[in-house]
């Protein structure tokens, strides 16, 4: 039996056995249990998950406005391109001696991205609801996996994440509410993997709270990572969709298919720590110190403009991934 | 006073709403972020007829069918009474071989008291089979215990000597070759021996119709590989070994988004999928690669801990007490200084 038929098997039977005593009490005593009961009730719906609230069912196109600049339309990350990401020293460490030929790793091939992708990647929504068959709630929501990223459910039932034993899947597990007309989630077990292309980490420690906020045909959705291996302060990242009636998004991916890329089976490419050859490659390319390009949470905020304006230099002409749509450069004027 | 008998009854059951109200408000938070383990030992169903237990030292692995239980793994002496309760509360099938990936105390401590519990299969009806030679050869019809003949070893001791475990919790059907297997259950049960890996006698099991691989104290999601080199334990035995590991797991594909895949049982922490055991091998790969690098340009074991090649791994593997960064760091550059 659930908390909700708990509470009501109690006030049912509460009133009941007040109904039956009435003759014997004061109008005002089974009044003031009904009071009673009736702001209990009050305190178990502020906690306890209310049910679909507002409908996300539908295909909803990526318009990558923000945040996913990684993809097109915006350009690819450089190797070491860590700014405005708060990693701690850790972080750093790891993601200076990554190497890009990790992803053609025959075991990496197909291994792909833990849930954060949803943010990160390039691709729309499918979102669709599974329903209790005798009642009508939401039982889960569901989105679509592709073949990068594993397919979400989010759980609406108020069941429990499972235990630290469990194992980590590509799709993490997680738990869903409303807040207010915020459909608000929460993923852990997720998998080690890459909170950014450029080879920035995340553990499989890493947590994700996300919030889907549907203003008529948009969807906006903001996620705030938390990482207690590499990030020192939490990471938000932010997408819009649009409802799109064509093309409908399917609601999975396509098969992967492991082909050989050049990285022979037991061999692991990595940089030694101080040897990666890119250090100076966003110096080069766009006159960024490293102060900058290499992360930190201070490069989240404003102020980082301070510390290094002394060292940028702006280059002559942008040549490479300058913003312009489809990564065409622009020249400056 | 009837009047204050209903009064007190009203409060009475106001007071039992009041208790309820906040049980059920306990139990209703919507985002409860952990499952609470109902006690120190936790069984988690891996397939229809595979579970794993945690929580008992040492992972076991726990295969079921009508031949009856096959463990790997006996967790520690003091979980034994533990692990059985939960075996019963699985299945009513007697327990037939314990096999012993390696000869630590927190997986083959709780070998007596749990083979005890199970019944050989030269033991199948009201009577036993052979005697009394098969009785001496079984610990009295318990259940077998299997392991490479390192393990045996270990464990035993020569006549004269005092055994680090009691006769009844050695090893009694032990092997000597790379390879054992048995067909239990209407599934093939591979048992490849890792010669020079957490120590010289590992074990990785693979069940093949389950799709479960138990590696033992070869993969431990809690810390960095224990590489026991008193034991015979050493770096590349380490990295050969996770390698067959990703070897015998299959990742899931072409439908690589689905979950799932070979699942790998590791010697403690959480159940692991292929994908986990790359990450592992990697972490090991790149720190051994760093500390080899500097010894090659003269670094000293002191100065090579003070580099801390494993920074990146630290808060995640390195601060479990008895193995430490440190430890492991040791172990590596020991290990790589005597393979020159």
């Amino acid at each position: 039996m659930g908390p909700d038929a708990v509470l009501g098997a109690l006030v049912a039977e509460l009133l009941l056995e007040t109904n039956m005593d009435r003759p014997q009490h004061s109008e005002a005593r089974s009044g003031s249990i009904r009071t009673f009961g009736v702001a209990c009730l009050i305190m178990l719906q502020a906690v306890t998950p209310v049910f679909a609230q507002i409908e996300l069912s539908g295909s909803w196109g990526a318009r990558n406005y923000s945040d996913a600049l990684s993809n097109n339309p915006g350009p690819r990350w450089l190797p070491l391109d860590f700014m405005g990401l708060p990693l701690n020293a850790t972080g750093l460490w790891r993601g200076l001696i990554y190497s890009p030929s990790t992803i053609s790793m025959p075991e990496r091939i197909c291994s792909f991205y833990p849930p954060i992708y949803m943010l990160m990647g390039p691709f729309g929504l499918k979102i669709w609801n599974e329903t209790e068959p005798r009642n009508g709630t939401t039982i889960a929501w569901h989105i679509n996996g592709w073949e990068d990223r594993g397919p979400t459910t989010i759980w609406m039932d108020g069941r429990a994440h499972p235990s630290e034993n469990a194992p980590h899947g590509m799709s993490g597990f997680t738990t869903g509410q409303w807040v207010d007309d915020v459909l608000t989630t929460y993923t852990t077990h997720m998998k080690a993997g890459q909170v950014r292309k450029s080879g920035a980490p995340n553990s499989d420690q890493v947590t994700m709270t996300t919030r889907y906020f549907r203003h008529g045909d948009i969807l906006t959705v903001t996620a705030r990572i938390d990482d207690p291996e590499y990030l020192a302060e939490p990471y938000y990242l932010t997408r819009t969709f649009q409802l799109d009636v064509l093309p409908a998004i399917r609601t999975v991916g396509p098969p992967c298919i492991q082909g050989d890329e050049g990285v022979a089976e037991e061999v692991v490419p990595h940089y030694l720590p101080g040897k990666n050859p890119f250090l100076d490659e966003i110096m080069k390319k766009y006159g960024i110190p490293p102060e900058a390009s290499l992360g930190g949470a201070e490069t989240m905020y404003p102020d980082i403009r301070k510390k290094i304006k002394d060292k940028y230099k702006a280059p002559e002409q942008c040549t490479y991934a300058c913003g312009g749509p489809g990564g065409f450069p622009l020249r400056l004027q | 006073m009837t009047a204050l008998l209903s009064f007190q009854k009203i409060f009475r059951r106001a007071g039992l709403f009041v208790g309820v109200c906040i049980l059920t408000l306990t139990v209703s938070l919507p985002l409860a972020r952990a499952q609470q383990a109902a006690s120190s030992v936790e069984v988690l169903q891996v397939r229809p007829n595979f579970y794993m237990i945690a929580g008992a030292g040492g992972n076991i692995a726990v295969q079921i069918g009508s031949d009856g239980v096959v463990l790997v793994d006996a967790g520690s002496e003091q979980a034994a009474s533990k692990v059985v309760a939960a075996i019963k509360r699985i299945t009513d099938q007697p327990i037939r071989y314990i096999i012993d990936s390696n000869a630590d105390a927190d997986h083959v401590g709780g070998n007596a008291t749990v083979a005890k519990a199970g019944q050989s299969i030269f033991n199948v009806g009201t009577e036993p089979l052979g005697g009394q030679a098969a009785s001496d050869m079984t610990n009295g019809f318990a259940a077998t215990i299997l392991s490479t003949d390192k393990v045996l070893m270990r464990m035993s001791a020569p006549t004269g000597k005092v055994a680090e475990f009691p006769r009844n919790s050695w090893p009694d059907e032990a092997f000597d070759r790379n390879r054992k297997y048995l067909y239990f259950n209407h599934e093939g049960i591979d048992i490849r021996h890792q010669p020079a890996a957490h120590t010289d006698g590992d074990s990785i099991v693979f069940f093949r119709a389950s799709d479960v691989v138990v590696a033992g104290d070869i993969l431990d999601e809690t810390r960095f590989p224990v590489i026991d080199i008193a034991k015979g334990g050493s770096i590349q035995g380490e990295i050969d070994a996770l390698n067959r590991v990703i070897e015998l797991a299959i990742p899931p594909g072409p439908f690589s988004f689905a979950e799932g895949g070979t699942y790998i049982i590791p010697g403690h922490g959480r159940l692991c999928e292929q994908i986990d055991v790359v990450d592992y091998r990697d972490m090991v790969v790149i720190i051994r690669d760093i500390i080899k690098d500097m010894i090659d340009s003269g670094k000293t074991l002191e100065q090579v801990k003070a580099a801390r090649p494993a920074l990146g791994w630290e808060k995640r593997y390195g601060s479990t007490p008895g193995w430490t960064t440190d430890n492991f760091v040791e172990a590596v550059y020991k290990s790589l200084k005597a393979a020159k």
